[in-house]
C-alpha cells in the first residue's frame, strides 16, 4: 500500500513525539484552573492568583516552562549526531522541517493555554466585569510571552551543540538586561553619580534586553494589584517592542536553522564566528562587575586603581582559565575587550557624560516632576529617606509645567551643589521631554530654607495633585471614606453627599497648605482614605493641624478628629531593639518623657521628622471609659537639621 | 545517474574531502572503502544531503540534492546506529517514514518483518543490535528509493545476520535496480558483494574502479615444482606477491596471460593452474601502485 504523505500526516507523525510535552502541559493548565477556582473560593492552593487577565502569575510561569519545554521537544534533535543524521536526511526542506517542529510547539502549548482560561471564565459564578476583555488580553499577551521564550529556546539550540550551552544560553538571555547591563549601570552610576537616583534609558534597555522583564512588563505582573485591572493604555511602547521581538527572533532562528551546519551537534557553538560576540557581550559587563567589587574592597570604596585591575583581573580570569595557551592565542581579542571596558568603566569615572553638572534649559522640557523624601511619604526609617518609596509614582503622576516649571528648575540649580554628606532629605526630579524621554536625578537638601523655598511649588495644584492622591479626587459618589489619626480607625458610614462635603472640606483646607506649616506641624494628625469598592489601596489624604474644616466637619459627624496619640492615655510603651531585648516603660513619669516624642508610624511624613533609631516602639493604649486596649506601633521621632 | 563534483569538506582545520569527484551508476552497488576517519562518513552524509559541502555539488539526474526534497526522496541514508523514537515500535516507526517518504510500501513492510519473524507492536529498543539493524534495513528497502546509503552497517554483526542483510539488498538491487552505497572500515565486508570498490583516504578517493576492471593484467597462479625453482620464476615475472609452502608456488602477477604462462612453463614447473583473485588481492595490487597501507583495512 503506497499513499501519498500530506503535511498533516508528517504533523500528526511529529506530533506523537510530543505525548510527554502534552502530558506536562494539561498537568499545568488543569492546575492552573484548580488553582484559579479554588482562589475565587478564597482557597489559596498553589499561586493563589484569580485573576483571568494577562496578571495571573501562575499563567504566566506556566507559560514560560511550557516555552523551554516545547523549545528542547522540538529542537534539542540538533544536539544530537544520531537524531540529526536522521532528521536532516529526511527528504524535507530545512524550513519545513522547522515549520513542523515549530507548529507541534505552538499546538501542544498555546491550545492548553487558550482552552484553560476559556474554562476558568465559565467557572465564575457571576461573571466578572470585563471578564471576557481580560481573558482575550491574557491569551494575545501570553501568546506574545509564549512565542519570545519559545524562539530564544530555539536560537540557543540552533546556536549550540550542547545541551548545557543552550540551556545556559536561554538563562543568560532571559536575564541579561537586567543581570548584565542593567546591574553594571546601576552599580558605577551609584558608585561615581552623586545626582544619579535612575537612568530611563537604562531601564527601557534592561527590561528590552531581558525577555522575561519585558513580557512581565506586557503581562502587568510588575505592578501588584489584587485585582484584575490591566489596560493596554501605558503598555503600547512596550508591547510593540514585544511583537517586534517575536518577528526578529523568530527570523533569526527560522534563518539559522536553515544555515546550521548538520556537524555541530556534540559542538559548543554552532558557528564558531558566534563566539566572539558572546565573548565580547559577556566577558565586558562580567570583568566590570568584578571591577567594582574589587574597588569596593578598597578603603575609600571608590579607588581607580582597585577598579581598573579589578577589571583586568576579571578579564584575565575569563580567558586565562581556558589555559595559557588560549589567553596567548585570543591576545588581540583579550586586549579588546580590556579596553573596551576599562573605557566604559573611564566614562562613569571621569563622568564622561556629564551626568552630575547636568540640567536642562526650560524649553527643552515638557513638564517637571519633583519628589521631596518625607514630604507626604512615610520614613520608618532613616534609610526609608534616602528610598523614597513612593517617588516613582509621584514623579510619574506630577506635571509641573509653565511658570510652576520655571521655578522649580530655578529651585533646582539653587540645590545642586549641594554635598551628600549633610543633607536633611532629598529631592527626586523627572525631566520629562517632548519626545516623551525622561531624564532622572537626585538631589541633596541640606539646609530648611531651601524646603521653605519650596513653597511656591508645593502650593501649587500641579504639584498637589501628583503628591497628594486625594486632592485629584473631585467627587466621592460610589466611594467611602476612612479616617485614622493612628490610634483609631473607622470606616465612615456617609451618604454620598456627606462623604462630597468632607471632600471639598478637604480642599479647601489643601489650597491653604503651606511648606512651611507642614514642616512647622511635625506631622499629620491623621488621614483620609477614598476608596473605591474593588480597590485595595485607595487615594490617601493627610489632615494637618491647619485643616479646620475638615476637622470640624469630621467632629460634628463625632469623630474626634483633632486626637493625636498623645492625647489618649497610654499604658506601656515597649521598646525593642533589634536584636530582640526590649525595655518596658509604664510609669507616668518615663510614658510622659516619651510621649510628647511619639508618632504613629502611619503618620511620620515630615521630612525634618526622622525616627530617632531603627527601633521597634509599641504602645498600649486605652480607648477611655470602656478601657479598651489597643496596641498601636510608633517611633520615636527627632528633628534634624534644624 | 549520481554525479559528485568536486566536492570538499572541512570540521575547523581538518580537510574531510578535498575535491573529491565521482559518477555513481544507477543500479549498482558501490562499496567504499577507507580507514576510520578517511572521509566515507562525510562523503556519504553529503550524498545524503544531511552535510553541506564546503565546495563541489552533489547531483542525481542533474538536479542538485541539498535542501532540493525532490531529489532528497530519491535517497535513503542509514547509519551505522540510526535513531528511532524511545517508545518506537515496529510498526510506528513504518509509519513516521511512510509519513514522510512517498513511495514507502507499509504492507510489504508488514510482510517483511514478519517473514522475519519481528512483532509489530514490539518496542524496538527491546531488540538486539542486529535485529535493529534488520529493522532499519527493511524501513529503507520499503520506502523505495533509488538509492540507498549505508554507513557501516555490517560493522560489529554476526556472520549469520550479515549474510542475511547481504541478502536482503542483493534482492532490492535485482528486483528494481537500486544502487547501493556501502561505506566501510573492512574490505571483509564488501568481498563478493560489490559491483564497484573506491578507496578513500585522507579525504581523497585514491582509487575507484569496476571489480572486473580491477583485475585486468593481474593472475594469480598456483605452481608445483619438483625442486625450488624460485629464482628463476622470480626473475622472469612482475610479481606482486609470491608465497612458497615446500614444492607448492602461489603467486601474483603482473603481464598478459599468456606470458605468464610462458615463463612458469619455462620455470620447470611439474603442474600449475590459475586460480581466482580475491578482492583483497585485487586491492594489495591496486593500492601497491599509490602506497595506500592496505593492511588497515583487510585485517
Amino acid at each position: 500500500m503506497i499513499s501519498k504523505p500530506s503535511f498533516l500526516d508528517f504533523l500528526v507523525e511529529c506530533l506523537k513525539r510530543y505525548t510527554g510535552v502534552i502530558i506536562v502541559s494539561l498537568f499545568l493548565h488543569i492546575s492552573y484552573i484548580i488553582d484559579f477556582a479554588m482562589a475565587r473560593q478564597g482557597v489559596y492552593l498553589l499561586s493563589g492568583d484569580d485573576k483571568l487577565g494577562p496578571q495571573n502569575t501562575m499563567i504566566f510561569n506556566i507559560t514560560i516552562i511550557m516555552a523551554v519545554i516545547s523549545g528542547l521537544q522540538g529542537f534539542a534533535y540538533l544536539h544530537s549526531e544520531k537524531q540529526s543524521l536522521m532528521f536532516l536526511g529526511l527528504p524535507l526542506k530545512r524550513g519545513h522541517l522547522f515549520l513542523y517542529e515549530y507548529v507541534c510547539g505552538i499546538v501542544t502549548a498555546v491550545i492548553p493555554g487558550i482552552v484553560s482560561r476559556i474554562i476558568c471564565i465559565f467557572l465564575l459564578k457571576e461573571g466578572q466585569q470585563n471578564g471576557l476583555f481580560y481573558v482575550a488580553a491574557g491569551i494575545l499577551v501570553n501568546i506574545l510571552g509564549f512565542l519570545l521564550v519559545y524562539h530564544l529556546v530555539i536560537l540557543a539550540l540552533v546556536l549550540t551543540g550542547k545541551i548545557w550551552a543552550a540551556l545556559a544560553g536561554t538563562a543568560i538571555a532571559l536575564i541579561y538586561g537586567t543581570h548584565f547591563i542593567g546591574f553594571v549601570i546601576e552599580k558605577y552610576c551609584a558608585a561615581f553619580f552623586s545626582t544619579y537616583y535612575k537612568v530611563d534609558i537604562v531601564s527601557k534597555l534592561t527590561t528590552y534586553l531581558s525577555p522575561k522583564e519585558l513580557y512581565a512588563k506586557l503581562a502587568g505582573l510588575s505592578d501588584y494589584s489584587v485585582y484584575d485591572n490591566w489596560s493596554i493604555t501605558g503598555r503600547e511602547a512596550d508591547l510593540a517592542v514585544m511583537a517586534v521581538a517575536v518577528v526578529l527572533t523568530g527570523i533569526a532562528a527560522v534563518l539559522l536553522f536553515h544555515s546550521r551546519p548538520a556537524e555541530s551537534a556534540g559542538k559548543i557553538l554552532s558557528y564558531k564566528k558566534s563566539w566572539v560576540v558572546v565573548k565580547i557581550m559577556l566577558q565586558i559587563p562580567l570583568a566590570m562587575i568584578v571591577g567594582y567589587y574589587i574597588m569596593s574592597l578598597s578603603r575609600n570604596d571608590r579607588s581607580i586603581p582597585f577598579l581598573f585591575s579589578g577589571i583586568l583581573l576579571g578579564i584575565f580570569l575569563l580567558n586565562g582559565l581556558s589555559g595559557r595557551k588560549v589567553l596567548l592565542s585570543n591576545m588581540l581579542q583579550v586586549m579588546g575587550i580590556a579596553i573596551a571596558s576599562i573605557g566604559i568603566a573611564a566614562g562613569f569615572v571621569y563622568d564622561l557624560w556629564n551626568f552630575d553638572s547636568f540640567l536642562p534649559a526650560s524649553d527643552d522640557i515638557e513638564s517637571v516632576a519633583v519628589s521631596i523624601a518625607g514630604v507626604e511619604t512615610t520614613s520608618l526609617s532613616k534609610m526609608d529617606i534616602l528610598a523614597d518609596y513612593d517617588a516613582d509614582s509621584r514623579l510619574s503622576a506630577m506635571d509641573l509645567t509653565e511658570q510652576n516649571k520655571i521655578n522649580a528648575l530655578e529651585w533646582i540649580d539653587n540645590i545642586r551643589s549641594n554635598g551628600n554628606n549633610t543633607a536633611i532629605t532629598f529631592v527626586s526630579v523627572a525631566y520629562k521631554y517632548h519626545d516623551s524621554r525622561i531624564k532622572y536625578r537626585r538631589y541633596a537638601i541640606t539646609k530648611l530654607e531651601q524646603i521653605e523655598q519650596f513653597s511656591k511649588i508645593y502650593e501649587s495644584e500641579e504639584y498637589q495633585n501628583g503628591t497628594i492622591p486625594l486632592s485629584n479626587e473631585e467627587k466621592s459618589a460610589g466611594q467611602s471614606f476612612l479616617w485614622s489619626n493612628g490610634v483609631e480607625t473607622y470606616h465612615l458610614d456617609f451618604s454620598d453627599s456627606e462623604n462630597q462635603e468632607l471632600l471639598n472640606c478637604y480642599h479647601d483646607d489643601l489650597d491653604r497648605l503651606s511648606i512651611g506649616q507642614v514642616i512647622e506641624s511635625g506631622s499629620p494628625i491623621g488621614l483620609l482614605e477614598l476608596t473605591r469598592w474593588n480597590e485595595e489601596n485607595g487615594r490617601i489624604g493627610y489632615i494637618y493641624p491647619s485643616f479646620d474644616n475638615t476637622i470640624g466637619y469630621l467632629q460634628e459627624q463625632g469623630i474626634n478628629a483633632g486626637k493625636t496619640i498623645r492625647d489618649y492615655e497610654v499604658l506601656k510603651v515597649e521598646i525593642q531593639d533589634q536584636n530582640g531585648k526590649s525595655d518596658d516603660f509604664e510609669t507616668d513619669g518615663e510614658i510622659e518623657a516619651i510621649k510628647t516624642d511619639l508618632i504613629c508610624e502611619e503618620l511620620l511624613i515630615n521630612p525634618v521628622l526622622v525616627p530617632v533609631s531603627d527601633k521597634n516602639v509599641t504602645v498600649k493604649c486605652s480607648l477611655g471609659n470602656e478601657r479598651i486596649y489597643i496596641v498601636r506601633y510608633c517611633k520615636i521621632f527627632e528633628k534634624q537639621g534644624l | 545517474m549520481l554525479q559528485i563534483r568536486g566536492i570538499g569538506k572541512t570540521y575547523g582545520n581538518v580537510h574531510a574531502l578535498a575535491d573529491v569527484s565521482l559518477t555513481i551508476e544507477a543500479g549498482k552497488i558501490w562499496g567504499i572503502l577507507g580507514i576510520n576517519g578517511a572521509g566515507k562518513s562525510t562523503l556519504l552524509k553529503i550524498i545524503a544531503g544531511i552535510l553541506k559541502p564546503d565546495q563541489g555539488t552533489v547531483e542525481i539526474e542533474s538536479q542538485p540534492l541539498y535542501n532540493n526534497p525532490e531529489i532528497k526522496k530519491h535517497v535513503f541514508f542509514l547509519s551505522d546506529d540510526t535513531y528511532y523514537f524511545p517508545q518506537a515500535t515496529v510498526e510506528t516507526m513504518a509509519v513516521f517514514y511512510s509519513s514522510v517518504y512517498q513511495e514507502f510500501d507499509l504492507d510489504r513492510y508488514r510482510e517483511l518483518y514478519q517473514a522475519l519473524g519481528y512483532d509489530n507492536i514490539r518496542k524496538i529498543r527491546t531488540f538486539s543490535k542486529g535485529m535493529k539493524r534488520q529493522i532499519f534495513i527493511l524501513l529503507a528497502l520499503c520506502s523505495n528509493t533509488g538509492y540507498l546509503l549505508c554507513d557501516e552497517i555490517f560493522d560489529g554483526l554476526d556472520a549469520a545476520v550479515r549474510n542475511t542483510i547481504q541478502k536482503l539488498l542483493l534482492r532490492e538491487v535485482e528486483r528494481r535496480k537500486m544502487t547501493l552505497i556501502i561505506a566501510s572500515h573492512n574490505l571483509r565486508e564488501l568481498e563478493n558483494f560489490c559491483d564497484y570498490l573506491g578507496i578513500i583516504h585522507q579525504g581523497g578517493i585514491l582509487l575507484s574502479k569496476e571489480i572486473q576492471h580491477m583485475q585486468y593484467h593481474t593472475y594469480k597462479f598456483q605452481c608445483v615444482y619438483n625442486g625450488v625453482k624460485l629464482p628463476e620464476l622470480a626473475s622472469g615475472l612482475d610479481l606482486v606477491s609470491i608465497e612458497q609452502q615446500g614444492f607448492l608456488v602461489t603467486f601474483l602477477a603482473r603481464g598478459t596471460r599468456e606470458d605468464i604462462r610462458k615463463v612458469i612453463i619455462n620455470s620447470g614447473a611439474e603442474k600449475y593452474q590459475e586460480l581466482p583473485l580475491t578482492i583483497e588481492e585485487i586491492f594489495i595490487n591496486e593500492s601497491e601502485v599509490i602506497g595506500y597501507d592496505i593492511e588497515a583495512i583487510i585485517s
